[in-house]
């Protein structure tokens, strides 16, 4: 091989600039921290990183979500802590007023009224500029008071805020003005789609008034058409006469769950009578149909408004008559709701604690693999720099005692 | 016999030798000249004088300076060349649209669009905050802008290729021409009987090697050492003539045709492919993929937000949140960029109601484009660039070494080895000092003769 002096130039300008272009490398992965600074540096890589930054991103959020939402059950805990308070208040003054003398029914009142006060301004109390028993409903106070009664400013304060905590999950986290304040009948269990057309299912349920008179809810589905009934409900007096009564019309999907209540989404129906102060919101949200026998269950939360129930007690003992027994038990049902609806909230929010703990495992994991993907191994950098910096260095010290030198230096 | 023979012999021998020193010299001269071959003497002996069936030598001439030239590693050379230019254009460009992205990092489109699609988890959380409702808005627009930066950037760098491809065919139509003056000068030096045309050939190898940096081409050569070019399949040039090319663009894309537009170069390699194939195919590509997430974002974002009620009194719907998309330019309505509470986000008009938010939300994690979800189809299309890129750094650093190899390949063949080179100086000096020994030789026989008289 003949060896030119252009040659020894050549491989010498090729290696040092490899070395350069290796020492570049190595400055820039140690000054940045990371291996992949550009796309090209690992395709594959690059396309990981994005994801585990965008799951990343997303977790944080959901993280944030959780913090709000924990503050906000936080502040219902309370609200609902001072409600049951009061009522607790209220059941032990109604149960002296037993003993008391007829004269002194109205100091008990005077001390209703302001408790009535109060459970108002709990149930209207705001966190974050949002209504805590508003429901979704944000334009005006849920509850208003209106002469002598406190009416819910619109039957829309039953709306859920639901937040996302993961992914696929959502997760409720208000406790609505309509499940803590309005009575409800809920019905689930199934239709048997067996069912001939005009064949009918009836039930029929206890409900009160806010005097504490008692009404008779009957209800009855009417198969109309394949997965179609007709929902007609009637509240009758003891004297059977109708109080109110009201068709609606039901349509299940394929898959056996309600699709559609007078052809719109499904929502809770509202029993509504001013003359008796009944207000019962009606949920059939849950019936399915299938193939097997018919059977509805029936669960009640409430017998009656308590606002209204608590009004009629207070007018009454401004009239001297005391609170019947159905009175007490509605004020006793509404003070073991508040509890059942204070235990909801606490669940939710151990619920969303434990997802909380859940997503912050799982970002520590996404953390170290973006980790492992994006960031240098910096000893093993240095290593590697120190290797290439030594090279070069080699390159200069041998290209200059090398290239220098021609037979004309010992000529 | 005469005396007068050994002045002949040493003059002729000196003559040579001398010569023999001047092509050395020249050598040494261009020993870091890296177009230059070296040349190397071939020494003949004169015509012998016969006499009586006695063949007396009659000294040494130059007889030729041959030019030490391996083809088969030009043609090699140069057809890495074509490969090499090629991969290193495209190397250039598609590291030029790669830092557009300014991936993988927070200021990249894909943490852009999630932290899009986040803030609206975030405003689900509280739906009448106008914070919460500003940072959905604000979020959007920066995911705009960069989109718009991206895209126009990619527009930008198409614009420039055109320039560059256009100064390029200029660079080749100027090369063309300089090597038909040098074929033809060539074909008359060996026509008329072959006067030194090394240099000549030096030269002209050289152009033609640039010329293979621009674009493919097929080189071949006729008996009177003529190179007769094509480029891309169209006849370039010859002795007599030169094509003029010229660069045009045809629906989008560029082409490089000959000046009447009869013709149009099918290009495969070079630095003009590699523009023509980052102008036609490769950027439109990209802006593609940009359009189809773009696009997703706003069909998708605006399909939501028209069934949603806005935050106002009363409440508003049907109402876009994007404006229109074109081009990269993903436009927020106005109106609702001044009025943050015209976002859309509650299903039943209520106030606090979110379930348009969560659902705009949810996008992100919909299988929306192709199988894939928006920002998976965003990560493709940016690794995809990044292999793109990828392939060809790693192309450019193979084709380094080969050409590297053939460069040494040449030098050991054509290159001037200085010790080489100082060995001949050494030889041909001892030769004539030896010459003009004889010639004080011959001068003293012709003395001693002289005397004699």
């Amino acid at each position: 091989m003949r060896v030119t002096d252009r040659i020894l130039q050549q491989s010498f300008l090729y290696n040092l600039e490899k070395h350069k272009v290796d020492l570049q490398t190595r400055q820039e992965q140690i000054t940045t921290g990371s291996k992949v600074n550009r796309p090209s540096d690992s395709p594959s890589g690059a396309s990981r990183i994005l994801r585990l930054q965008n799951q990343l991103g997303g977790l944080n959020t959901f993280q944030k979500n959780i913090d709000n939402a924990q503050s906000s059950l936080e502040a219902s805990v309370l609200s609902l802590g001072g409600i049951g308070s009061e009522i607790q208040d209220i059941l032990v003054n109604m149960a002296s007023i037993n003993n008391a003398a007829v004269t002194d029914l109205n100091s008990y009142a005077t001390k209703l009224e302001m408790s009535i006060e109060s459970i108002m301004n709990f149930a209207n109390s705001k966190f974050d500029g949002q209504y805590l028993f508003g429901g979704t409903n944000n334009s005006a106070d849920p509850f208003v008071k209106s002469g002598s009664t406190i009416n819910s400013s619109s039957n829309n304060i039953g709306g859920e805020q639901k937040i996302r905590v993961s992914t696929n999950i959502s997760q409720k986290i208000n406790i609505t003005g309509s499940e803590l304040f309005f009575p409800s009948v809920k019905q689930s269990g199934n239709l048997d789609s067996g069912m001939a057309v005009n064949d009918t299912t009836t039930t029929s349920e206890k409900i009160l008034d806010p005097d504490g008179n008692e009404y008779d809810l009957n209800i009855t589905y009417t198969k109309t058409a394949a997965n179609s009934y007709t929902l007609d409900y009637d509240v009758v007096d003891s004297n059977s006469n109708s109080i109110t009564s009201s068709s609606h019309a039901l349509v299940f999907g394929v898959d056996g769950a309600l699709s559609s209540i007078d052809g719109s989404s499904p929502t809770s129906i509202f029993i509504e009578d001013s003359s008796t102060g009944i207000k019962i919101n009606f949920d059939v949200k849950s019936l399915t149909e299938s193939a097997s026998t018919s059977s509805i269950y029936t669960k009640k939360t409430q017998q009656a408004d308590i606002f209204k129930t608590l009004i009629s007690v207070k007018e009454g003992l401004q009239n001297g008559i005391k609170p019947s027994a159905n009175q007490i038990q509605i004020i006793e049902e509404f003070s073991q709701h508040v509890i059942n609806k204070t235990t909801d909230a606490g669940s939710i929010m151990n619920k969303l604690s434990s997802t909380y703990d859940l997503l912050n495992n799982q970002t520590i994991e996404l953390q170290e693999l973006l980790s492992s993907e994006r960031d240098v191994d910096i000893a093993e950098a240095i290593m590697e720099l120190n290797n290439t910096q030594f090279n070069l260095d080699m390159s200069y010290k041998i290209s200059s005692m090398i290239l220098p030198k021609s037979l004309m230096d010992f000529l | 016999m005469s005396v007068n023979k050994l002045f002949d012999i040493s003059r002729t021998s000196l003559a040579a030798y001398q010569k023999a020193l001047t092509v050395t010299s020249n050598n040494i001269a261009n020993a870091n000249n890296p177009n230059y071959s070296r040349q190397r003497v071939v020494l003949a002996t004169e015509i012998p004088d016969i006499r009586a069936k006695i063949a007396f030598g009659s000294g040494v001439r130059l007889d030729s300076i041959v030019r030490v030239k391996s083809e088969i590693t030009e043609t090699q050379i140069r057809t890495y060349n074509q490969s090499y230019s090629f991969a290193d254009k495209q190397s250039t460009i598609l590291g030029q649209i790669e830092s557009l992205l300014s991936e993988p990092s927070e200021l990249g489109l894909s943490n852009l669009m999630n932290n899009f699609f986040n803030t609206w988890d975030e405003l689900a959380v509280n739906p009448t905050s106008v914070p919460l409702r500003n940072n959905v808005v604000q979020t959007a627009q920066q995911m705009a802008t960069k989109l718009e930066n991206i895209y126009s950037g990619m527009s930008r760098i198409k614009s420039d290729l055109k320039g560059e491809g256009s100064e390029l065919v200029e660079q080749l139509n100027g090369l063309t021409e300089q090597i038909r003056v040098l074929n033809r000068q060539v074909y008359e030096a060996n026509a008329t009987g072959g006067s030194s045309i090394n240099d000549l050939l030096d030269k002209r190898d050289q152009l033609v090697n640039e010329l293979s940096q621009l674009a493919n081409i097929n080189v071949s050569y006729d008996e009177f050492n003529v190179a007769n070019i094509s480029i891309g399949g169209v006849f370039a040039v010859d002795r007599i003539q030169s094509t003029q090319f010229k660069l045009t663009e045809e629906s989008g894309k560029i082409k490089v045709t000959t000046e009447d537009g009869a013709a149009s170069l099918t290009l495969n390699g070079g630095a003009l492919y590699g523009i023509s194939k980052a102008y036609n195919q490769q950027i439109p590509d990209y802006q593609s993929d940009l359009d189809t997430v773009a696009t997703a974002i706003y069909e998708q974002v605006n399909n939501l937000h028209q069934t949603g009620y806005s935050n106002t009194e009363p409440p508003s719907t049907n109402l876009k949140f994007f404006d229109s998309y074109s081009s990269g330019v993903l436009k927020l309505n106005s109106t609702l960029v001044d009025n943050v509470n015209l976002i859309a986000i509650s299903e039943d008009g209520t106030s606090g109601n979110n379930s348009i938010a969560l659902a705009i939300a949810k996008i992100q994690d919909g299988n929306l484009i192709d199988g894939v979800t928006i920002s998976e189809k965003y990560s493709n299309f940016v690794s995809g660039l990044g292999n793109d890129k990828r392939v060809q750094e790693q192309n450019l650093e193979s084709y380094e070494l080969v050409l590297n190899q053939l460069e040494i390949q040449k030098s050991e063949y054509s290159g001037v080895s200085v010790d080489e080179e100082m060995i001949n100086v050494l030889k041909f000096q001892r030769s004539y000092d030896a010459s003009a020994k004889l010639i004080r030789v011959a001068d003293e026989i012709l003395q001693t003769l002289l005397q004699m008289v």
